[in-house]
């Protein structure tokens, strides 16, 4: 009973895991004031990303769920280096940076631990579908004149677009790139294609 | 690095329904900025939008002015907008402004059919469809209004196709179907044309290479020599007998574009951020691309033709200025190299509830992409 106890704390982390991150990197992008630059009304804006609240007090509790977690893992040394770098940046950017940045590491230390990876995968994503989904509600609605309540969510989902579409030019130099790395595996091919013709 | 992606040879009511969710949305997209609770004061949608209409009005004057207008670059979007606005029964200002309509899907079933023909694949030619309707094409195309560039697209792609095709199976009516939207192609959009030939000869090549020791090699490839040819004459023919900007003129135009290395980055950084908006930067769309093209393989000649494609265009976006770099990457059949990214991740052995929420999560971003790109564009 005791072991099965243990899996079921073990599953149950997991979805805690996807939406502790999450949390996490809204609220450091919140923190850090990153900007971005979303076409609003046919013009190029430049946008702060910010929430208007703290996630701190959402985060505190998950951490600790996590936190538990861990101490039962015995992953002792882990936790203090994340609690030390924590505190470190706790004297230069605040109390939100630190509880974010901590939350981040005990997922990453959880994850690595548990290599419960396409669980975690799988809530995060359907946790991102989530707020997707009430997105698309709210621009399907727009049309019609209606006021729709995921407005709120439409705009984060906006914002978290266009920050991620930072990395654009980074994603398509290998689009575009990609042959370079492929074309000693080419030849290769090519090569060991004429051998089997010789032979 | 060869590919080897299970094919789905007869459609699933699942692949069905994707594709019909790629043409209706793609048919939608062309609506949606028009909605008076989007667009209350029915402003013109599109940076180009006047610009069509002012020439479109010029043609309904003298339909010889077709092949005059614009260099004499693209008389088919003219005669074609003509055409359309006598369909309509309006006026010039009414068919520019719903062409998408009609555009739109015509490159979403184009996407379609070139994956089909390139890979038999049901699945995957869906998908290509929808990542088509739900890309940069759709959006950046009513953004700019790149009218011409969307039925050059939708030319090339079914031309390609019935290339494809025609190659694969020997049929000689493929061929001629192949050249003929070629050949509309040049009559439509050079520096499309320009790209896609390019792309085309250097596969040429490459195939050659590969199956020269071969017997009847000469039949495998005659077909793919006998379709440059066509287009090569056909370009010929636009510059001499319209004076029309041919293929080199349009490489002309390119290559004053150049820049120095040394502004790349300023370029590269600006076509993503600064141009059309910013929704040239869609994440998870290129990311996807960046699988596929990591996969295309050297296997038959569509699949070295797509290995091949960003060879042959990544040498002008390394020296390209900004814009020269964004519309090269408009050309790009991103939709297919996603398909390709996105049929592979779904052979991955993983928990099926992790393909059913990655599934989720791609079409939900790229449906909200489109939604709220179209909702912001005036």
């Amino acid at each position: 009973m005791k072991y099965l106890g243990q899996m079921d704390f073990d599953k149950a982390v997991v979805p805690v895991l996807a939406f502790q991150s999450f949390l996490g990197v809204l609220q450091l992008l919140d923190v850090f004031n990153v900007t971005y630059y979303p076409l609003i009304h046919g013009t190029s804006m430049k946008r702060t990303f910010s929430l208007g609240f703290s996630l701190t007090p959402a985060l505190i509790p998950l951490t600790l769920i996590t936190f538990a977690y861990l101490l039962k893992r015995k992953t002792y040394t882990e936790i203090l280096v994340s609690a030390s770098v924590s505190v470190g940046l706790y004297f230069f950017k605040g109390l939100d940076a630190s509880v974010a940045f901590i939350s981040l590491m005990l997922v990453g230390v959880a994850l690595l631990d548990s290599r419960s990876f396409q669980d975690y995968f799988t809530y995060l994503l359907a946790l991102l579908s989530g707020l997707e989904g009430t997105a698309l509600i709210h621009w399907i609605l727009l049309p019609f004149g209606i006021t729709s309540p995921f407005a709120w969510f439409a705009v984060l989902e906006r914002s978290l677009f266009y920050v991620a579409a930072n990395l654009a030019p980074l994603i398509v130099l290998p689009l575009m790139f990609m042959w370079i790395l492929k074309l000693p595996i080419s030849i290769e091919i090519v090569e060991e294609e004429s051998v089997e013709d010789v032979d | 690095m060869k590919m080897s992606i299970r094919k789905e040879v007869k459609p699933s009511s699942w692949t069905l329904a994707l594709l019909v969710l790629s043409i209706s949305l793609s048919v939608v997209a062309a609506l949606y900025p028009h909605c008076s609770a989007i667009n209350p004061r029915g402003l013109n949608v599109g940076v180009d939008f006047l610009g069509y209409v002012r020439v479109g009005e010029i043609v309904e004057g003298d339909l010889s002015q077709a092949f005059n207008v614009s260099g004499g670059s693209r008389p088919l979007i003219y005669l074609f907008i003509y055409g359309f606005q006598k369909l309509l029964g309006s006026d010039v200002s009414t068919a520019v402004m719903f062409l998408p309509v009609i555009l739109n899907p015509l490159m979403v079933v184009g996407a379609f059919f070139l994956a089909f023909e390139a890979f038999g694949d049901w699945r995957l030619s869906s998908w290509a469809a929808f990542f088509t309707a739900c890309g940069y094409q759709v959006t950046v195309g009513m953004y700019s209004y790149f009218l011409t560039n969307m039925l050059a697209l939708s030319l090339v792609f079914l031309s390609l196709g019935f290339l494809f095709r025609s190659l694969r199976v020997g049929c000689n009516i493929s061929l001629a179907l192949a050249s003929i939207l070629g050949i509309l192609l040049v009559f439509t959009h050079p520096w499309t044309f320009d790209q896609y030939v390019v792309t085309t000869i250097l596969t040429i090549i490459v195939y050659f290479y590969r199956i020269r020791k071969e017997s009847g090699w000469y039949e495998k490839i005659s077909g793919a020599i006998i379709y440059v040819v066509f287009l090569g004459f056909a370009d010929f023919a636009k510059t001499l007998l319209f004076q029309g900007a041919g293929a080199f003129s349009a490489s002309l135009t390119a290559i004053r574009g150049i820049s120095s290395l040394s502004e790349f980055l300023m370029n590269f950084i600006s076509s993503f951020r600064l141009l059309f908006g910013g929704i040239l930067s869609v994440v998870v769309l290129i990311g996807l691309a960046v699988l596929g093209v990591y996969l295309s393989g050297l296997g038959g000649f569509s699949e070295i033709y797509l290995t091949v494609f960003p060879v042959a265009t990544s040498l002008l976006f390394l020296i390209g200025n900004g814009t020269i770099k964004s519309r090269l990457l408009y050309n790009v059949p991103i939709g297919l190299f996603a398909a390709i990214g996105m049929s592979s991740l779904l052979r991955w052995k993983v928990k099926d509830n992790f393909k059913k929420c990655m599934i989720f999560f791609v079409v939900l971003n790229l449906v909200v992409y489109l939604f709220r790109s179209l909702a912001n564009l005036v």
